[in-house]
């Protein structure tokens, strides 16, 4: 009864925008619109960033391309709602999203309080640190009474808190809202540290006017699961992002491509038969088509495609598979069987 | 525990309230309203029961009695308001106590009140009998009386109106909230204030009152709530002094002084601020890194960190309990310890170096400043009373300005020297990355308040020329007239009647600017927005709650300025007869 008067009495204020939450029924929504609402970051490259024709671009993107090409038919169909690392989570609990997919740590509180559902991880990352090599600094440990750039809101300033004190070190924080300003602070002195998920690292380390300038130190100090999420109790519609994230790691796992997946609608493995939508009704009971899946891959491509085209060593960004090979191959990506 | 001890302050504190007003009252000055007694009345009630209630307990009584009120040497010091009420239940029952112990002082203010109140007749100001029209010749037509349909009758319309508009801003406030509750519910996201209990997980620092990961949300919200209204403050003053100055400087006959600040209001003005804080966050990076700092005097350093100087404590180092230093010692760890042994230069002296970093800017015996503060404020207040008196009296004048700011400075000094205590300067130092020790600021903060009070001077540079073009020219010459300086005329005469039309749209400014601080997110500077507006909320997902606390604490700073400014600009509005 407390808590109901509390919310009664909160409600008064923000009522109006909550009064716009969407149904629970996501894709039912989705379907009714033709057009995926999805949760991108502001700019990582590599994960979701705009290409110089104004494209969206990205690991993260593929996902929702991936979501979209499973439900709508067309990869094409995603309206892309850039959101900072703040505004995030308010963007998915009040139905500005359908989905996020934003470079996002699962975590306990997020899965759990914060009223979201974890759809899966489709990159493991781990918090890292860039100085300027001028600085002499070869190990986080050294960095007792530096100046941290952080973003603000994520977990990576709880994990930086964290580190700091548990080694009995201090550090000043210069809290900003998104990447580029903190980067910028970072080139500008304002800072001699830039803390972020390693990826991300790497990624804007690549972006710097002389990369070979600085250097990312090699303690990682936290586990980084990032993945897509969506609202906690549509499981329909959890499904059906869920699914379509494995659909690529198991397309990757049974060498399905985006170049062979016509001729591998014909082959004899039953769960390429039962992905590809040629045996069983797997579409259906996702409330889906039954080509779903070789859309995903026919359109975006398997896993393994879309991190090769967008952070692998052949990018700009250069990052190693490592854990996020498939476990066949020594990583640790594993989706479940599709039966 | 109740000592007898207790009620002396209150009682005497309530004789004294009670004795100043009667006197004003036989002076034959008009009485005060009874929001301004209760006000004044209360406050100088609490602050002379607490310093009253400390003077015989500590110095007569030798007790402290610390869980009755804080230790007048630790008020300033001790950041005890990061503590919050639902988060300490022990901290509530001794408060309860306390409440408790003053219920008869209570209960004698609110008697001696009334019984003050039926003697003077407060009420009889404020319940004024009818005016009597009947002497303009107008008989008062009597409502009720009115022929025909009930749709003419202006009673029963202006009724059903009333209840018609009740009832929809009702039905519309019953629909917000049922549908939040509802979507609340529904995404199953608790709501309530508890969050405000739990380990904020993040530092803050960069501001003026550092928070670490282990305090409380509450903690962070505090230090927030401390670091939008230092900006507030200091904005508004360096925005009103500068503005007047240009304001003055755009009506100056010197044609290049009035085209400057003209060309100055006008530039500014029409760029948004928040251009205008990032311009010179842009600005202040530029400076050197530290280890290239801008020395002053070997004392001060500017750098792009922030801007440096020594700090100045007053009083001792507290004296630390062997359980509070072994508290510390193991909260430290094992590295850390080494490195303060190494550096106290041995174990004995550990407990020094301990007391040490715990030391606040106002230690043990600082309260010999604050009091001596207080009574020079006093002192300075009769003397301008006295002197203003005399000068209607007999044409003297009296040297106020020195007088008061000598008293203001050297009594405090003096008293400190009498009281002998320790006044000393920690300069600040280069090690490793950063300075240590000392007072910073940082480049955040001066690049906000740098941004918010330049900007907001324009305006206020225009208000100010409007107010004095609002006094007419012939004031200025009736001055001249009567021998002034044009300073003496401007500060006198003009700036004052200038002022009836300043203060209103003054205020406005004034809101303006501590609205505008809530932009100090794009530089990094944790204010309230950052704060529980931002990374808490961010972190719990309490977004409606921490949204309401943030537009909570800006209503509130918001009337408080207004209410001050309203009063202010009755005081000098002119009194019309």
């Amino acid at each position: 009864m407390k808590i109901k008067l509390a919310s009664l009495v909160l409600g008064a204020v923000v009522g109006v925008s909550a009064a716009t939450a969407a149904s629970a029924a996501t894709l039912d929504d989705v379907k009714a619109r033709g057009e995926l609402l999805c949760g991108v970051s502001t700019g990582v490259a590599g994960f979701a960033a705009k290409d110089d024709s104004g494209n969206w671009g990205g690991v993260d993107v593929d996902v929702c391309k991936a979501v979209a090409a499973a439900v709508l038919g067309d990869a094409g169909k995603v309206k892309y709602v850039p959101t900072t690392s703040k505004e995030r989570f308010t963007a998915l609990q009040s139905g500005e999203v359908d989905l996020l997919s934003r470079v996002t740590t699962w975590t306990f509180s997020r899965d759990v309080k914060l009223g979201f559902e974890f759809t899966g991880v489709n990159y493991y990352d781990g918090q890292g640190f860039m100085v300027k090599k001028s600085l002499g600094v070869t190990s986080a440990l050294q960095l007792d009474g530096a100046t941290v750039c952080v973003q603000t809101g994520t977990t990576t300033e709880l994990n930086l808190a964290d580190y700091f004190r548990t080694n009995n070190m201090t550090y000043k924080a210069v809290n900003v809202e998104t990447a580029d300003e903190s980067v910028e602070n970072y080139v500008n002195n304002a800072c001699d540290v830039y803390t972020t998920d390693s990826s991300a690292l790497a990624a804007q380390r690549s972006g710097l006017a002389d990369p070979s300038a600085h250097l990312v130190l090699p303690e990682i100090i936290s586990k980084e699961p990032l993945g897509p999420l969506v609202r906690h109790g549509d499981n329909q519609w959890g499904d059906v992002v869920r699914w379509s994230l494995n659909a690529m790691v198991i397309a990757e796992e049974k060498g399905v491509t985006m170049a062979n997946v016509d001729e591998m609608k014909g082959s004899n493995d039953p769960e390429i038969k039962r992905l590809l939508g040629s045996d069983g009704d797997m579409g259906a009971q996702l409330g889906l088509s039954a080509d779903w899946a070789y859309q995903i891959v026919k359109q975006v491509g398997n896993y393994g495609e879309s991190f090769e085209a967008h952070i692998g060593v052949n990018t700009p960004i250069g990052l190693d598979r490592g854990l996020n090979q498939l476990w066949t191959k020594g990583g640790i990506l594993y989706a479940p069987p599709m039966r | 525990m109740t000592h007898f001890a207790d009620y002396i302050p209150y009682v005497a504190c309530l004789l004294a309230i009670v004795t100043f007003n009667n006197r004003a009252q036989q002076a034959g000055n008009p009485l005060p309203s009874s929001l301004t007694f209760a006000i004044s009345g209360g406050a100088a009630f609490l602050i002379g029961a607490w310093i009253g209630n400390w003077i015989i307990y500590w110095y007569f009584l030798g007790i402290q009695p610390a869980n009755i009120l804080p230790h007048p040497d630790t008020v300033f010091s001790t950041p005890d308001w990061k503590w919050v009420p639902i988060c300490d239940p022990v901290r509530v029952s001794s408060l309860a106590k306390t409440l408790l112990v003053t219920p008869g002082c209570l209960l004698g203010i609110a008697c001696a009140m009334f019984a003050w109140n039926r003697q003077y007749g407060l009420e009889n100001r404020f319940i004024r009998p009818p005016p009597d029209y009947s002497k303009f010749g107008v008989v008062a037509a009597g409502h009720g009386g009115f022929e025909g349909s009930l749709i003419n009758n202006p009673k029963v319309r202006s009724v059903v109106t009333q209840i018609v508009v009740i009832g929809s801003v009702a039905l519309l406030f019953y629909f917000i909230v049922a549908n939040t509750a509802h979507n609340l519910d529904r995404l199953g996201i608790a709501s309530g204030f508890k969050f405000l209990c739990d380990p904020a997980r993040y530092d803050v620092t960069g501001g003026f009152m550092p928070v670490s990961s282990t305090e409380t949300h509450w903690a962070a919200f505090t230090a927030g709530l401390l670091n939008t209204f230092v900006v507030a403050v200091f904005g508004c003053i360096a925005a009103t002094i500068l503005g007047v100055i240009i304001g003055v400087l755009r009506l100056s006959n010197n044609w290049i002084v009035s085209k400057l600040a003209a060309v100055y209001v006008e530039t500014l003005r029409n760029i948004p601020v928040l251009l205008q804080i990032l311009f010179w966050y842009g600005i202040f990076i530029l400076l050197p890194a530290p280890r290239q700092s801008l020395k002053i005097f070997d004392t001060f350093y500017l750098n792009n960190r922030g801007f440096l100087g020594p700090k100045l404590f007053v009083g001792d180092a507290p004296v630390l309990s062997a359980e509070q230093q072994a508290t510390m010692i193991s909260e430290m760890g094992d590295v850390k310890y080494q490195r303060l042994v190494e550096e106290a230069g041995g174990e004995e002296n550990v407990a020094a170096a301990l007391a040490e970093s715990v030391r606040p800017v106002f230690g043990d015996g600082s309260s010999v400043l604050f009091i001596s503060l207080i009574v020079a404020f006093f002192a300075v207040w009769f003397y301008r009373r006295w002197a203003r008196k005399r000068q209607e009296a007999t044409g003297q004048q009296s040297p106020v300005f020195l007088v008061s700011a000598g008293t203001i400075i050297l009594f405090p000094i003096l008293c400190l020297l009498i009281a002998g205590t320790t006044l000393e300067l920690q300069h600040t130092e280069l090690k490793g990355f950063n300075f240590v020790g000392g007072t910073s600021i940082s480049v955040s903060f001066v690049a906000l308040w740098f941004a918010l009070s330049v900007y907001t001077a324009a305006f206020i540079a225009e208000i100010v020329r409007a107010g004095i073009l609002a006094v007419p020219y012939g004031q200025t010459e009736a001055s001249y007239a009567l021998g002034l300086r044009p300073g003496q005329a401007m500060r006198l005469n003009i700036l004052p009647q200038a002022l009836r039309v300043i203060v209103p749209p003054l205020t406005s400014q004034y809101l303006n600017l501590t609205k505008n601080s809530s932009l100090a997110q794009v530089v990094g500077f944790l204010e309230i927005v950052g704060t529980i507006g931002g990374i808490t909320l961010n972190q719990t997902g309490q977004a409606v709650e921490c949204i309401v606390i943030t537009m909570a604490v800006y209503l509130i700073i918001s009337l408080v300025i207004s209410v001050f400014m309203n009063w202010y600009n009755k005081r000098i509005a002119l009194v019309e007869r």
